[in-house]
């Protein structure tokens, strides 16, 4: 590339200036409380979250001490990547659906952004009017369909509880999902499906060979934040079943959320928090490295 | 133009059942709105309102301030995404345009941001908002949803600039535009998908945004949709009709800005991600 | 780039100037907590009022959803900026306390206001110290179909009794409600511990909170009992652990239910939404052979002892407890009085606020103690590990007692 000298030079300086305002909104709204949240952690801390002194990995060795803990942890995970496949493939045969050309397609592609146009508390809340055995509209429709014909109580038994909740959250995210496949489905030219069909590929063998590695960088991006967010969606489980029956739905943040705000326990909701970033930093670090190292950026 | 196989049939038993399924809830919502009080609790319950009703909607527009709740949303959701445009396509243009040597670093620390839940730092930012004096602001909230969502518009953002030939930009520039003019008049035209993708997320996003709403807004006046919509949820019962109406109401805005800009959302979504 | 640094200043300096807000009029803030059938309007209409009344103070009255109320005030402390007031659950004081953040209200208050509490609604004196006004008071009730049984059940034997003739699961009408989903308050197990002489905790002598009991025969008897009432008589509705009280309220409104125990303002739902079955109300049950006692639950105002305008705050509380607007609160939120120049109003005098009135006596309130968040989310783990039948009502209850003894180092 022919540029001149100088503006070698002054390209990272002026990439700097460029990203200063951001830097400067981060910096100033989330520097202090993630640090705080780290001092926090290897802090006895007062029921008004101030410091009080340091305790090293006691925080962390009091949850570790818990034996649900790692339960806990591990359910997390599965919440996590059950929510992220799931959403990841419903999103993406509804983005194949809607990528056909035909009549009325506007409309259900509006019609789809609808699970993501209410806010998260609210759709909770819905849904858990929409479970309730009595009045609710979901087990009286399997029932009168045919379906099912004795619905269990969703809410009530641990496994069906978990999976009412995951389902929730999965319907949260499925139309961000979807959208962002049919963007990626969209951009890809005509011709190298009409290639493959000269080279004699079948719907299957065109999905495999064109869609799937041109969709790779949307599907890095798209299921690396929907990982951060599954992984922390707090809303969900904390409104439909407070994390019961028992602690049988409880992930990390509804467990961080009670240790914080009902029991002030400040210390031990610090450490998880830590131990959910490092989890997290942890999934995202080898994700991305893989889109970075696929060049989309550098 | 594609001969319509057989398969293309296929395609509305399957878009018919998908929408059923994706709006299960949303028919709920409507078939509970339309109901008058005595009719939301009755075993078994009917899909069909037998007297059907609009009360639920007039209730919740005249006797609560519906109105003001709406107002502050729109101003939230549009600062925010007024805020985040312009903080985030110079930072985007950087690092898809530019090279220096904390890249990846400074693109991680963005992301960091969305592995702490506002569940954890909810206390400190709102120290922070107390510091700046923005309590019972609306600033407030447009400014913690614009940290919220830089991560996302960055990312995005900047792997739809890089998905633009460089070339078009570098003959811009031998005609003698500014760096600036070539950004403004040749890369953002061709990009303009990406834009509105990033304005849509951010916008409904900050429109549904919650936990901040709570913390920091004390007074009724100030308060967005989704605290108001709390108006009817109490300590000792829900008043689900008049919800389900207010949350359709809510649901509006969303959907109306949506169908403006769907076509070119939907080819900006994330293309830029794949390089054609 | 001349103008990207032109857009940092910019928003630089819209934060610094906001900074910057000058204070004029003396400021009194109120945490207030939206009760079911309190219209926004009544706090809008007290701040406007009271601002009429004393013009040198700015009043602002931050109304908060119930549910959200005790994590937001803790957010507000913790952040540095308690309000000046605050309504809460008088079992959150304890915590306050804790913290040291409270200020003994009785020191701010005015000679009439005092005098005017009924001294048995006090739960917010600890330690001979007043610290919380209280601001509405309720015994728990038994609401009952009085179109399927003749009188209300005195024991909860009796009540069985008459459950296992009425209860008719066919017809998804069940005898008794149940709610089994963890919520803040225990609900139904403190009706039957409190019937049954048990409480969660040994009261040691000077008045501090011993040993965890609930796992000691009263204890175990009640989770017996409403494990046979969920399991092995079957008469409530099923899948208790899916219910909180607020979906139980609407089964029995509904006409799904034969008893049901709740405050008073189910009777103002009842009202409201026209039921056309006959129901009354009837002081909790106790099991035979023991007193009755109900639970009873208050809230209080607390002061904050970082208040810069205690005065102005009492001026607010003299306000508020006027009878004109104390009439028109305790009607909305169906509780009966708390001042004793309303007792005799002539609304009170129905069954519904005589009943709770009479059951305050022998009532108990919720244990006093800091760390009863945490305990209370223990029994319910352990309730439902009962019903779920993972766990006997003694293994679960000795579970329970045994984790909340080593939370408070017993």
């Amino acid at each position: 590339m022919a540029r001149s000298g100088k503006f070698w030079k002054t390209e990272s300086t002026f990439a700097y200036l460029l990203l200063l305002p951001a830097l400067i909104f981060l910096i100033v709204f989330m520097f202090y409380p993630i640090v705080y949240v780290f001092f926090m952690s290897f802090f006895k801390v007062n029921k008004l979250a101030e410091l009080v002194s340091f305790s090293g990995l006691d925080n962390y060795r009091y949850m570790f001490s818990k034996p649900e803990f790692w339960q806990i942890i591990v359910r997390s995970c599965m919440w996590t990547a059950l929510a992220v496949a799931a959403k990841t493939v419903i999103g993406l045969i509804i983005a194949l659906l809607l990528n056909v050309d035909f009549r009325g397609r506007k409309i259900v592609r509006t019609l789809t952004i609808i699970p993501w146009a209410s806010s998260v508390p609210i759709s909770a809340m819905i849904w858990q009017w929409t479970y309730n055995n009595d009045f609710g509209l979901l087990n009286y429709t399997l029932q009168s369909l045919g379906i099912m014909s004795n619905p269990p109580i969703w809410l009530a038994y641990p496994r069906s509880a978990f999976f009412a909740c995951l389902w929730v959250d999965i319907w949260c995210g499925i139309p961000f999902m979807a959208l962002v496949f049919l963007a990626g489905l969209q951009a890809i030219p005509q011709e190298l499906y009409e290639a493959a069909e000269v080279d004699g590929a079948g719907s299957l063998a065109k999905f495999r060979s064109v869609t799937l590695p041109l969709l790779s960088g949307v599907l890095t991006i798209a299921t690396l934040l929907s990982i951060l967010w599954t992984f922390n969606d707090f809303n969900v489980i904390y409104i439909l079943t407070t994390g019961g029956p028992g602690t049988s739905t409880d992930i990390l943040i509804t467990y961080i959320y009670k240790y914080a705000f009902q029991y002030l326990r400040f210390g031990p909701a610090a450490a998880m928090a830590v131990i959910t970033f490092i989890i997290l930093l942890t999934v995202s670090i080898i994700y991305a490295r893989n889109y970075f190292r696929r060049g989309e950026i550098l | 133009m594609k001969k319509k196989t057989f398969s293309y049939y296929l395609v509305y038993p399957a878009i018919i059942f998908v929408l059923l399924v994706l709006l299960f809830p949303f028919l709920v919502m409507i078939s509970t709105a339309l109901k008058p009080l005595e009719e939301v609790y009755t075993t078994p319950p009917h899909w069909i309102p037998q007297n059907l009703t609009l009360n639920n909607f007039s209730d919740v527009w005249f006797k609560y301030p519906l109105g003001t709740y709406f107002k502050n949303s729109l101003i939230v959701a549009v600062g925010t995404t007024v805020l985040n445009t312009i903080l985030c396509i110079p930072a985007a243009y950087a690092v898809a345009r530019l090279r220096f040597r904390a890249k990846s670093f400074i693109m991680y620390l963005f992301l960091i941001v969305q592995m702490f839940s506002p569940v954890i730092v909810v206390i400190s930012l709102f120290k922070i908002i107390a510091r700046l004096g923005l309590l019972n602001n609306l600033l407030s909230l447009i400014f913690t949803n614009g940290v919220f969502t830089l991560a996302f518009a960055i990312w995005l953002l900047s792997g739809y600039f890089s998905s633009v030939p460089k070339e078009i930009e570098e003959a811009a520039l031998i005609d003698g535009c500014s760096r600036m003019q070539s950004v403004v008049r040749v890369l953002l035209p061709v990009a303009m998908p990406g834009v509105i993708t990033t304005v849509i997320y951010t916008f409904i996003t900050a429109w549904n945004e919650f936990m901040f709403a709570l913390t920091f807004i004390t007074s009724m006046d100030k308060r967005p949709l989704t605290l108001g919509l709390y108006n009817f949820v109490g300590r000792w019962t829900v008043q689900w009709q008049y919800l389900m109406a207010a949350a359709i109401l809510a649901l509006i805005p969303v959907v109306v800005l949506f169908m403006f800009i769907e076509r070119d959302l939907v080819k900006g979504l994330a293309g830029g991600a794949v390089k054609g | 780039m001349k103008r990207k640094i032109l857009v940092v200043s910019i928003i630089l300096m819209l934060v610094l100037g906001l900074s910057i807000s000058a204070l004029a009029q003396k400021k009194v803030s109120v945490l207030w907590m939206e009760y079911d059938g309190l219209t926004p309007d009544y706090a809008l209409n007290l701040e406007k009022a009271f601002e009429e009344a004393y013009p040198e103070i700015d009043l602002n009255i931050i109304s908060t959803p119930w549910d959200e109320g005790h994590d937001r005030l803790i957010t507000f402390i913790a952040g540095g900026q308690p309000p000046d007031l605050a309504v809460i659950g008088t079992r959150w004081l304890l915590e306050l306390l804790d913290m040291d953040v409270v200020e003994p209200i009785e020191n701010w208050l005015s000679e009439d206001l005092i005098n005017n509490i009924d001294p048995a609604l006090m739960e917010g004196k600890i330690g001979g110290v007043l610290y919380g006004l209280p601001v509405a008071a309720g015994t728990r009730l038994l609401y009952y179909r009085s179109d399927l049984v003749d009188k209300a059940p005195e024991t909860y034997e009796e009540m069985l009794e008459m459950a296992l003739k009425i209860n008719n699961p066919d017809q998804k009408f069940y005898a008794v409600g149940m709610s089994g989903q963890k919520y803040v308050e225990l609900t139904e197990h403190a009706y039957y511990l409190f019937g049954n002489s048990g409480y969660y905790f040994e009261m040691l002598p000077d008045g501090t909170y011993g040993k965890c009991t609930v796992n000691d025969e009263a204890g175990i008897g009640t989770m017996t009992f409403m494990n046979d009432l969920v399991n092995k008589h079957k008469v409530t509705q099923p899948g208790v652990t899916a219910y909180r009280r607020d979906e139980l309220q609407d089964l029995f409104i509904a006409g799904n239910l034969g008893f049901f125990m709740s405050g008073g303002f189910t009777a103002t739902l009842l009202q409201q939404r026209g039921v056309t079955f006959k129901w009354d109300v009837a002081p909790i049950p106790h099991f035979e052979g023991k007193p009755q006692s109900s639970l009873i639950v208050t809230d209080s105002i607390v002061l904050f002892k970082d208040s810069k305008v205690k005065e102005e705050a009492s001026k607010f509380l003299d306000f508020f407890y006027s009878d004109a607007w104390r009439l028109e609160f305790d009607k909305m939120i169906g509780f009966p009085p708390v001042t004793k120049s309303l007792a005799d109003d002539p609304y009170f005098q129905n069954p519904v606020y005589q009943v709770m009135i009479e059951q305050i006596p022998g009532s108990k309130g919720w244990p006093l103690i800091p760390e009863w968040p945490e305990c209370n989310d223990i029994i319910w783990d352990n309730i439902v590990a009962t019903f779920l039948g993972q766990k006997t009502p003694e293994q679960a209850m000795n579970d329970a007692a045994q984790e909340i003894d080593n939370i408070r180092g017993m």
